[in-house]
């Protein structure tokens, strides 16, 4: 099994965010807040050159599960030995952190481990594509957000207040109506992903965590919802729900002709103020990879 | 979900201290075990999306495993071919609606008698069996003073099953006031339709196979009629080589990715299709085979000269040397701001294809951007009108007025006859309300409708006016579903005006109902919780995109959390059933009776089993046998693609009829293009009074109600158009062309109420993450408003050029108030300084500024909007032909830094 990786045809985006908000809704992300938008999928935009020359485009971004990770790089938890990872210092086998990459053989999606997260966010401050507050820092996006030490992730859903007393309802009552015992949306996608060495991706989010795309390895590998890995509802959210069908999971390591990576100019509009560098030496090497172009002007 | 155990503790404690030192191991160890139920006991609900006018076959995912089946997920019908199985963004939005934490959990009265924008109803909890007997209350008062007229019902958002609900109240209880919202939505782009193709009604666009589309005021991946089809198909078709050019004043989404962006001045566009009507003719770029005339030369500035015969139009001759002689390119370029070489290109790429049959592949999509705009019908049908000159109505590629009808699979409303008394039909055969009362005002509000009728439209703004000024009569009682008008309606303030205790002739009681207190709630004297139609309600509806027309059922995938009722038919029940044990049977009679088919429904006992005999009776069509067979098609899990015959299937919620390749020829010609060159074999013909394209048509079905309305109001066609604000036409026939002026689509100028000081003109569009006026309480709405060009997540932006920035001196994310000479208090919102308008106009979404509605609609619910309401600042304005309420009203607007 190669590397995955994401090829995203920009002729074909019309930026509707469909993308986005399936994201969301799929993995049951919280609500922007604390400078952290939790959005996994997103799509950043931007409207360039005078009237009547103008031109306004969108881009979908996501985790790029870079070959060279700088987050797996930054991640300080000491990592545990697991063949299926790539390798790590003194564990050439494989070793899987906090933070980790699958090794090719594996897909090669980076992906992170909510029980072993100490929420030190070097992950955040090391990726080039995220940042550590898209407000202060007026990001469109980042991949990785941050849920705060002990601030509960979905904190508005406790919320009693009511519009119009006694006659409307509320956060709490309507998670009550569905008994929802969790503190979680009414319309949580409910899910479990229990691979063999017992990493801990859940549905939900776990204050003092980082979170950020994991392609959705818990479809991609839920045989139950269809018969071929990236197939039909087996394929990550966002590809799924694409109606322009612009998103699409390459998994059998065949080359994307013509295609682009999120760097250099991209860059600096998903982070308008960068306050730190990279922390890895060399290139991240990404794995979304943008085809065609979003306008025919 | 936060549980503060060890592992939470040692995290926290980690990341205080020096991260790296703790070992994975360790914490790994203490992972808690997961008990969620696995994403596989999902299930698929077959469903029709209410989000828009795309009316979208969709499915719904729910999960069981908190012991109470909820939600999580829409997708496009997998079976439906209208939008290739997908959904726009607003399909999924739907669940944060279903879920929202402000809908309405039980009926509700108003404790404060009195009533205004700042006074606070004190609405209290009251049960269902309480609020119908209020209601029943008043609408027996009604009756015993044989004022039963005296009650208005106005529709918004709606399905095929709402004939339960209008139909009995408006046909056996008896008033004629059933008034639906298609006045604010698009009635003048029918009204040009009609005077065009004949259809009163909306074509679909065969996207597939069309070759260059040509978008008038329409944003076809956001908003329109085919959305998710629409996105499906744009980026894939311009990549296999279909041009795109977008007209619009705003740079929307598909201008966005257009070939050309063609930022035309506001309100211009007619001229801008006349002069490439002009440039088509001069440049001999007509279809011939199609239209005919094949030997013309079209001089400028002269007349038309030749000897063969026009086949498949009618008019085009006297058009040309009436109207668009004159209307060169040159004419339309200060007009218009776009350049007359620009026009010129554009004119000979959309009818220049070498073969008639690829000139058939072009597209001119007029959408409401043009035709809702103050005497603006004439400039719709120029648009349309281009089509007729390509020949691409009713040919692969082009604009398909005729369709598969999936009406074999549905029915109508149940006969009424037999359960109007006496007092009900006197009520119903009252003046109408939102007609004015006196002859002379009327005069100027023809509201010609489908086919010859004046007052044939139902002018839905008209209400609030009508309600301030008790003409024809007061308004007594006010009845609404799922629409908020004092939101939705051009100069909303007067809405506000009517309902208030201000009101000269009293304000209205006034029942609402609904999900959400939504502004015009805040007036209500009894509030009534609907259930979600998408989601929690059985219904029905149909609709049609990619050459398919699909029938589909909407299904209670989900139970409601509340005491909510479905509006259409429960709520319906439980009114009727009070009305008889109050002593007025006919309405639970009628209700009983008529949608029980022996063999097929139950007479039904409870407003259960009535919601389902009503969804039942109406997505089924004939004899019990044929029903019987009909809804097991159409309930099957499964679909067959062939139920009914080639082209037509059922199963998994839908009847789909799809064209067939007999329904065009081996060029693509449908019926009635075939017809239209003389092919007799063919019977069809378009709805046109003469069956043809019509540019001109003396005795036209538009000649016809005009001479209605002029002989009614013993006047001439001048004085008509005089009264309606369509100056330049009046002025036309008095220049001695005569009547024929407005019989053809010629350049009438926008009207602009200006006043000293307003100077920008006011560009209003719809979001992308509307779901009407009803999703702006959704959080996704403001985490992703993005989309719509310009927009910024969590803000409402009024975009304005830069230059005009400057000069008013303000900049990006600074607050303004816009006014205009209609509401001088006018509304706040952010400053989006933007390139995508040109100088002099200004652009904003509609959709937020609601002071009420939940808790992200509203900065503070019941009191301060969040944003700012267009409908505030654009003016109580019509396109009066049609009495269409014109939101592209060409307002205009002064903007002051706050």
């Amino acid at each position: 099994m190669p590397q995955y990786k994401m090829k995203i045809d920009l002729s074909k985006c019309v930026g509707c965010g469909t993308c986005a908000i399936s994201c969301k809704l799929g993995n049951n992300t919280p609500k922007r807040g604390s400078g952290q938008t939790f959005n996994r999928a997103d799509f950043i935009t931007e409207t360039t050159g005078s009237f009547p020359n103008t031109k306004w485009t969108a881009l979908p971004v996501n985790c790029n599960h870079c070959t060279n990770p700088a987050c797996v790089a930054a991640c300080p938890v000491a990592p545990v030995a697991d063949t299926t990872c790539e390798p790590q210092p003194g564990l050439p086998s494989g070793g899987r952190k906090a933070m980790y990459k699958l090794n090719a053989a594996n897909g090669g999606i980076v992906l992170h481990d909510d029980s072993r997260c100490i929420g030190c966010r070097l992950c955040q401050r090391a990726c080039p594509y995220s940042t550590a507050n898209v407000g202060a820092q007026r990001a469109q996006f980042s991949v990785i957000s941050y849920n705060p030490t002990l601030s509960e992730p979905y904190g508005y859903l406790t919320s009693s207040q009511q519009a119009v007393l006694d006659c409307t309802a509320s956060e709490s009552e309507v998670r009550d109506a569905v008994t929802m015992t969790d503190i979680a949306p009414a319309y949580r996608n409910s899910w479990t992903y229990t691979p063999v060495t017992g990493v801990d991706v859940n549905d939900l989010r776990t204050p003092g965590n980082v979170e950020k795309c994991y392609f959705c390895i818990h479809r991609l590998k839920d045989a139950t919802l269809g018969a071929t890995e990236n197939a039909g509802d087996r394929r990550p959210y966002c590809v799924m729900a694409c109606p322009a069908q612009a998103r699409e999971l390459i998994i059998d390591g065949s080359a994307i002709s013509g295609a682009k990576v999120l760097a250099g100019k991209s860059y600096t509009y998903l982070r308008k103020v960068v306050l730190t560098t990279p922390t890895t030496t060399g290139k991240s090497r990404p794995n979304v990879f943008y085809v065609g172009k979003f306008s025919n002007r | 979900m936060i549980k503060i155990n060890r592992r939470e503790f040692l995290k926290g404690s980690a990341a205080i201290g020096v991260a790296g030192a703790l070992s994975g191991t360790l914490l790994n160890t203490l992972k808690p075990a997961t008990a969620h139920a696995s994403e596989s006991t999902a299930t698929w609900t077959p469903s029709m999306c209410l989000g828009c006018t795309t009316w979208c076959s969709v499915e719904i995912k729910t999960q069981t495993d908190t012991g109470i089946k909820r939600a999580v997920d829409v997708r496009g019908n997998q079976n439906a071919n209208t939008h290739n199985g997908y959904v726009c963004p607003r399909g999924r939005m739907a669940l944060q609606e279903v879920y929202d934490a402000d809908r309405i959990k039980t009926p509700m009265k108003r404790t404060n008698a009195t009533k205004g924008r700042n006074d606070n109803p004190n609405f209290v909890p009251i049960s269902w069996d309480e609020a119908m007997d209020l209601i029943a209350t008043q609408m027996l008062a009604l009756r015993s003073t044989n004022e039963g007229h005296k009650l208005v019902m106005i529709r918004g958002r709606y399905t095929s099953v709402q004939t339960a609900l209008f139909d009995s109240i408006y046909a056996v209880y008896g008033t004629p006031n059933f008034i639906t919202h298609s006045a604010i939505c698009a009635e003048a782009e029918n009204f040009s339709r009609q005077n065009c193709n004949g259809q009163w009604g909306y074509d679909d666009y065969d996207i597939d196979n069309a070759k260059y589309l040509l978008l008038w005021g329409v944003d076809p991946t956001s908003s329109n009629r085919m959305v998710a089809g629409a996105i499906a198909q744009l980026g894939a078709r311009m990549n296999a080589g279909m041009k795109v050019v977008a007209i619009d004043p705003r740079l929307n989404t598909t201008a966005a990715k257009a070939h050309r962006w063609l930022p035309v001045k506001p309100g211009t566009d007619g001229a801008m299709a006349l002069a490439m009507a002009h440039h088509i003719l001069v440049k001999g770029l007509w279809n011939k085979t199609f239209v005919g005339l094949d030997d013309y030369v079209f001089t400028a500035g002269s007349n038309a000269t030749g000897t063969f015969s026009e086949k498949g139009t009618k008019g085009l001759v006297d058009w040309w040397n009436t109207e668009l002689k004159n209307r060169t390119p040159e004419w339309a370029e200060p007009i218009t701001g776009i350049s007359a070489s620009t026009i010129k290109t554009v004119a000979e790429e959309f009818a220049g294809a070498a073969t008639d049959d690829d000139k058939a592949k072009s597209i001119s999509w007029l959408g409401p951007g043009v035709s809702m705009a103050p005497a603006a019908a004439y400039s719709g049908w120029a648009i349309l009108a281009l089509n007729g000159l390509v020949g691409s109505f009713d040919h692969t590629g082009g604009s398909l007025p005729n369709l598969p009808s999936v009406s074999a699979y549905q029915s109508g409303t149940p006969l009424t006859s037999a359960y109007t008394d006496a007092v009900g039909y006197t009520a119903y055969k009252k003046q109408r309300f939102d007609l004015y009362a006196t002859s002379g005002v009327q005069l100027a509000m023809p509201q010609i409708g489908s086919g010859i009728a004046v007052g044939g439209t139902k002018s839905t703004n008209r209400i609030a006016q009508n309600a301030l000024d008790a003409m024809p009569y007061a308004c007594k009682m006010l009845l609404t579903n799922h629409g908020n008008f004092a939101h939705s309606c051009g100069g909303a303030t007067i809405w506000e005006q009517a309902l208030s205790s201000t009101n000269p002739n009293g304000a209205p009681y006034f029942v609402f109902i609904g999900t959400h207190v939504g502004e015009t709630a805040m007036f209500a004297d009894i509030v009534l919780p609907a259930k979600h139609d998408m989601l929690q309600a059985k219904a029905s509806t149909a609709q049609k995109a990619r050459k398919s027309m699909v029938h589909g059922l909407m299904n209670d995938a989900v139970p409601a959390l509340w005491e909510e009722k479905t509006s259409e038919t429960a709520l319906t029940w439980a009114l009727a059933s009070k009305l008889n044990d109050k002593g007025y049977a006919n309405m639970y009679n009628y209700l009983k009776d008529k949608f029980y088919v022996s063999g097929f429904t139950s007479i039904p006992t409870n407003e259960d089993e009535f919601e389902a005999n009503v969804q039942k009776y109406i997505a089924t069509s004939g004899s019990s046998s044929n029903r019987n067979t009909q809804w097991s098609n159409i309930t099957s899990t499964t679909y067959n693609p062939t139920a009914y015959g080639t082209g037509k299937g059922a199963g998994n919620g839908i009847v789909q009829v799809t064209y067939g390749s007999s329904d065009f020829d081996s060029n693509g010609r449908g019926v009635m293009w075939r017809y239209a060159v003389g092919d007799t074999t063919m019977t069809k013909s378009f709805g046109t009074k003469s069956g043809k394209i019509e540019f001109y048509n003396a005795s036209s079905k538009l000649a016809t109600a005009l001479t209605a309305h002029k002989t009614s109001h013993s006047t001439t066609y001048q004085g008509i158009m005089t009264a309606i604000n369509y100056t330049d036409t009046a002025a036309g026939i008095g220049s001695g062309i005569g009547d024929m002026y407005a019989l053809m689509p010629h350049w009438e100028s926008p009207k602009i109420a200006s006043a000293s000081g307003y100077n920008y003109t006011f560009i209003d569009y719809k979001s992308r993450l509307n779901r009407e006026g009803r999703s702006q309480n959704s959080p996704w709405y403001h985490e992703f408003k993005s989309c719509d060009p310009g927009d910024e997540k969590w803000k409402d932006v009024v975009k304005i050029n830069p230059v005009d920035a400057a000069a008013i001196g303000v900049k990006t994310g600074d607050t303004v108030q816009i006014t205009s000479p209609s509401n001088t208090v006018g509304i706040t919102c952010k400053v989006k300084v933007w390139n995508g308008v040109r100088q002099g106009t200004v652009a904003k979404a509609y959709g937020q500024g609601h002071w009420a509605t939940g808790r992200y609609a509203a900065k503070t619910f019941g009191s301060v909007p969040n944003g700012g309401n267009n409908n505030a600042v654009i003016p109580a304005e019509y396109e009066r032909l049609s009495g269409a309420t014109v939101r592209n009203a060409c307002t205009k607007v002064k903007i002051v830094k706050v």
